[in-house]
Parts: structure tokens; C-alpha cells; sequence
């Protein structure tokens, strides 16, 4: 059965008030067309999450998307820090549960095997734990070992509404592949309710069979599948395309002040009609081409 | 240098009295690992295994055990494991305590050994007899409101074996086809074994990351033993061979054809190559009869970066 919609569509299936999981870290597989078509659709509200705060939380959040974010730190690595999600935080206007990475991913797997809690070595004698349990004290539990009767941390699962996930190939009933690093992605989208999958290439079904392993998104899990290249730019897809620095590095530098994110804004999201309004405004195919893994000689 | 041969390996890692995983799901069971563990003597072991299989059922018939931890037991789609039984029911050749868990059950257990936890939870046993004989299937009531869950505690073997089709010098493990819980048990364990059917270069491993299940930095010993999970198979090597498995139906019934059994194929051979030599001289085509033809996978483009 073929779920392929469009972006628009697959945005608007998401309700404000949604929690969110994001599939990218950092500067790497960021759903960044997605993140400007919800900003775009006006919709308000939402609980972001991901074990690394990423360009996309940045990006909703700036533009006033994002109620809570669940996160373990984040930043937009060589290029700095979030600074519409740090702006938020001290203004008041984001509640932020900040996590370790590991703690957030543990928190997915409990989700993902349906379980009421999970234990954790970490986070234990950390301010982060002190802070969470004054910012969310019903999300900290403690339970005894009934093996050796020391009590241990206990999280809760998380089971965001839907996983948003970019990436590299999939087919039209949404079982997907993602190369190069992973980190909690696999662990989202079997946490979350359902799965929407943003990729580069969709393949016929029987290439996917061809090698059943590296499918790590079944098709039963996902609502939609949009086929959408440089669905992340400005960031980056391993063996589709690079980061391109020197918007990143504008982005960064725009984000420093309100008023220039929201020229940003006015320019490169509500300034277009669509993704390919973007692309052909961040310079079209002879800027892009720069930035595509060369087929025949793989970078 | 982490190559070894298997006898060298066995008798630097595997002691008596150690608990011993030797894991692979009804593929890439690592029987070359337990002959040579028969062979060298081992006694007292605690072995542990999602599905016992006819490996464990060897090493038990052979003495080699004092208990066995496991979920499923059976030759799978012939039988009972005739040796086995005998040791829990008669104590031939010797009492074999059990403890058993569901599938699950043993993986959460790898998977809390894994991650240094203090149990695992897990949504099974609820309603079963399972935890009536296994105390260590506790149930703890949720923090959070949300119900009781069982918790099983961590599995930590002294040594785990796998199984692979190819590694590196430095234990680079990559396999293909129906995996099982190779990882969550060799991140597990206190040493990790691997034996594969080929050693490659550390730039055939590079060129393919995501296939690299159990990484060189928790390996201790890489042994190069082509077939060494015949009558178990590897993914694109070689197929199951499952006439072994109905012949061992009835090997193992009686203790005598068992133990006479052992001498042959175990005891009357130096090494695997010696098994393999009688094998290929019982049944010449064997090879042929157990090719798994072919069916290769598209190359993928990873890129340069950076």
C-alpha cells in the first residue's frame, strides 16, 4: 500500500499540541524542510524531542513552534550553539527537560518495548537529575532491586506521537534504511504512535528486500512517505549531500538577535511557496551540486 | 594480535566452572568452538544460549556442564534433546541444574549484562508457571502508576562465542542474515571469542560500517575456522544441513551411540579440519548439497566527508 504524500500533507496530519521526536543530531539528518512547513502551516505548541538537540528544534523553536522541548543538550557543532533554543530557556518562553543523550534514548527504549519504566546508571549525583525533579518531579521514580535491594533510578517511557525521520532510502509502504550513524532513531520511531519518513531516494520494494538487515524502519510503523531531495539542507545526509557551511554559518549568525532570525525567517520560509522554492532560492542545482556525494566517485 | 587458533583460544579463555554463552540463533552456531571445548576437557561450566540446540546438547552429553541457561529446548523440527533430558531426569553423565527463561526472557537478561543495568524489565511471565521455578523472575510494581512488570537480572558470561561470516585482525565482526543476539551477549561478556569464516582487511570492514555488529574493542580472540558452524550454517557460505540434525535424533537417543558418537567425530580428531576431513570423505558433495547459491546485495555509496 502506497503512502507517499507530499510534505504539506504529512505536516498537516500533525496537530499543534503534537509531541514530536526529530531524527537529527546536531548538523546531521535534520528535518529541516519539515521544520519549515510546520512553521509555514502555523502550527503551534509542540513537545519537541531527540537525544540531541538539532538545527530543526532550533528552528521551531525560534519560530515560536515549540512548547517543551525533551532534549540532552544540543548545539550546531562547529558552527555554535542553539541559540533560539537557549533564548527560549531564558526567557521563559520554552520549558526545557533537559536529559543525558543516553538517559533520552533509554527513555525511547522503554517505549519502544512497552515497558511502564526502565532503569539507568546514569544521571544519578547530576544537577540534571536535581533540575528535573523540580521542573518535572512525576517523571523521576525510583524502584528497589528485588535482586540485591539497592534502589535504583527508574525512567519513564517516552512515547512521542509521531517520530519525523530523514532518511537516506525508502520505499512507498515507508520500510526504510538509514546509513551511517543512527544514534536513537531506531528506538523513536518504535516509541512513537507513528512514523513519518522524509527520503532522498524511494526505491522499489524488492531492492529493500534485497537486503532485509539494514531496514530499520518496518513500513507497518509509518503514516507517511515524502520523497523529498535535500529534504535537510542545510544540514547534512550521509552519502547524499555535505552540510553547506556557509548557510549554516549564516544561520548562526542570524539567530544571535530576534530580529535576525525573523528576517531569516521572512526570507527563506515564509519568503518561499515550497521546498523547491528554497532550493532554487539558496542558489538551485549549481549551488547544490557542490554539495552532492558524487555517484560515481562517492563524494 | 588477537588471531588465534581455536585451541589456542579455548585454552586461553575457557575455564572450568566459567559461564560460557556461545550464541548464534538457528544460524552461525559455533559447533568448531564446543568440539574443541569437548575435547580440551572443560568441566563445570555454566553454559547459556537462547535455544540449546544440538551444541549444548554435545557438550552436555560429553560432561562438560554442571547447568544450563536457556529459553526453548529442542532440536528444532525434530524433537526433544535426547542428552539433555537425560542428564535433568537420570543425571547421565552428570546432575544438570536448568534455569529457564522465555526468549525474551534471555535476551533482556544479555541486554541488562550488556548495559551494566541491575535487571531488566520486561512485559512476559505474567499468568505462566515460569516464575513458580525461576526465582530469578521477579515482578516489581511501576513508580509511575503504569502496572507490574517482571524484571529478570543481568547475564554476564565469562566468555562469549560468536560466530560471523567475516572480521578483521582486530575483531571487527560483521555478519549478515538472521541475526540473533550476538551483540547484546558479546558486549555482555567479560571476554568475547569470534570465530569467522573469513579474516579480511580492515578496509573491507570500513567500507561497509553499519554491518559491523560486534566491534574489535570488546574482542579478545579472532580464530579463522571456514565451516565452523556446520551442522549450523552461515548466511551465504554454506546452508543448514539439516539431515546432521535428524540423524542426531536418533544418535543421541541411547547414551552408548552418544558417547561412541563422541569418540568419533570429537575425541578422534585433532581439530576442526579433522572433523571436516571425515565429513567430506563420508558425504564428498557435501559442499555441494549444503551451497547456498547466490543472491548478492547492491553495493551502497557511503561517500567521502570531512
Amino acid at each position: 500500500m502506497t503512502k507517499l504524500s507530499t510534505l504539506a500533507e504529512a505536516v498537516a496530519s500533525i496537530p499543534s499540541g503534537a509531541h514530536v521526536a526529530l531524527s537529527g543530531f546536531a548538523i546531521t539528518r535534520c528535518n529541516m524542510a519539515f521544520a519549515r512547513e510546520v512553521i509555514r502551516q502555523g502550527i503551534r505548541r509542540l513537545t519537541v524531542s531527540q537525544c540531541v538537540g538539532a538545527m530543526d528544534a532550533d528552528m521551531l523553536a525560534g519560530a515560536g513552534a515549540v512548547e517543551r522541548i525533551i532534549y540532552g543538550g544540543g548545539s550546531l557543532d562547529r558552527f555554535g550553539r542553539l541559540n533560539c533554543v537557549n533564548r527560549g530557556i531564558e526567557e521563559g518562553t520554552l520549558v526545557a527537560e533537559e536529559y543525558s543523550s543516553l538517559s533520552l534514548a533509554f527513555r525511547y527504549l522503554a517505549g519502544a518495548l512497552g515497558l511502564p519504566f526502565i532503569p539507568i546508571r546514569s544521571l544519578r549525583g547530576s544537577d540534571i537529575l536535581k533540575r528535573l525533579q523540580e521542573l518535572a518531579p512525576a517523571e523521576i521514580g525510583y524502584v528497589d532491586d528485588p535482586f540485591t535491594g539497592d534502589n535504583w533510578l527508574v525512567l519513564k517511557p517516552l512515547i512521542p506521537d509521531v517520530a519525523v525521520v530523514q532518511v537516506q532510502v525508502a520505499d512507498e509502504g515507508g520500510n526504510a534504511w538509514i546509513m551511517g550513524p543512527r544514534w536513537d532513531n531506531e528506538e523513536q520511531v518504535k516509541a512513537s504512535k507513528r512514523t513519518i519518513v522524509i527520503t532522498e531516494h524511494l526505491v522499489p520494494t524488492e531492492v529493500i528486500r534485497r537486503e532485509p538487515e539494514r531496514t530499520l524502519i518496518p513500513g507497518f510503523r509509518v503514516s507517511h512517505v515524502v520523497h523529498l531531495p535535500f529534504a535537510a539542507h542545510p544540514t547534512s545526509v550521509y552519502r547524499a549531500y555535505d552540510y553547506d557551511a556557509e548557510h549554516i554559518r549564516h544561520y548562526a549568525e542570524a539567530t544571535k538577535t530576534p530580529e535576525g532570525f525573523q528576517k531569516y525567517l521572512d526570507k527563506y520560509v515564509y519568503g518561499v511557496q515550497d521546498h523547491w522554492g528554497y532550493l532554487e532560492l539558496v542558489g538551485g542545482l549549481k549551488h547544490l551540486n557542490n554539495l552532492i556525494a558524487d555517484p560515481i566517485l562517492g563524494y | 594480535m588477537k588471531i588465534a587458533t581455536m585451541r589456542e583460544a579455548i585454552a586461553r579463555y575457557v575455564h572450568d566452572g566459567d559461564t560460557i554463552a556461545i550464541e548464534g540463533f538457528t544460524a552461525f552456531i559455533c559447533f568448531a568452538a564446543a568440539h574443541e571445548i569437548i575435547r580440551q576437557g572443560r568441566r563445570d561450566l555454566i553454559l547459556c544460549r537462547m535455544t540449546p540446540d544440538l551444541i549444548y546438547d554435545q557438550m552436555i552429553a560429553a560432561g562438560c556442564a554442571r547447568k544450563l541457561v536457556f529459553s526453548y529446548l529442542g532440536n528444532p523440527g525434530v524433537g526433544p534433546l535426547h542428552c539433555i533430558r537425560r542428564a535433568v531426569e537420570k543425571g547421565i553423565p552428570r546432575p544438570l541444574e536448568i534455569e529457564e527463561y522465555s526468549h525474551f526472557g534471555m535476551v533482556a537478561r544479555y541486554m541488562s549484562g550488556a548495559a551494566r543495568l541491575p535487571f531488566f524489565p520486561l512485559r512476559s511471565y505474567m499468568g505462566t508457571d515460569q516464575p513458580k521455578v525461576n526465582p530469578r523472575i521477579q515482578f516489581v510494581d511501576s513508580p509511575y502508576g503504569n502496572g507490574q512488570v517482571a524484571v529478570v537480572p543481568p547475564l554476564n558470561p565469562d566468555v562469549t562465542i560468536i560466530h560471523a561470516q567475516r572480521a578483521d585482525a582486530s575483531g571487527n565482526t560483521q555478519m549478515w542474515g538472521l541475526l540473533g543476539v550476538q551483540k547484546e551477549a558479546a558486549f555482555a561478556a567479560r571476554q568475547v571469542i569470534v570465530v569467522v569464516e573469513e579474516i579480511v582487511d580492515e578496509d573491507i570492514i570500513r567500507s561497509d560500517p553499519n554491518r559491523t555488529v560486534i566491534p574489535g574493542l570488546i574482542v579478545d580472540a579472532v580464530v579463522h575456522q571456514p565451516y565452523g558452524a556446520h551442522p549450523s550454517y552461515a548466511q551465504g557460505y554454506y546452508d543448514r544441513d539439516n539431515r546432521f540434525y535428524l540423524e542426531w535424533d536418533q544418535i543421541s537417543r541411547e547414551e552408548a551411540t552418544t558417547l561412541a558418537w563422541l569418540d568419533e567425530w570429537v575425541y578422534g580428531v585433532d581439530d576442526w579440519s579433522g572433523y571436516l576431513a571425515k565429513l567430506e570423505k563420508r558425504e564428498p558433495g557435501i559442499w555441494k548439497r549444503l551451497a547456498p547459491g547466490e543472491a548478492w546485495s547492491q553495493p551502497v555509496n557511503y561517500g567521502v566527508y570531512g
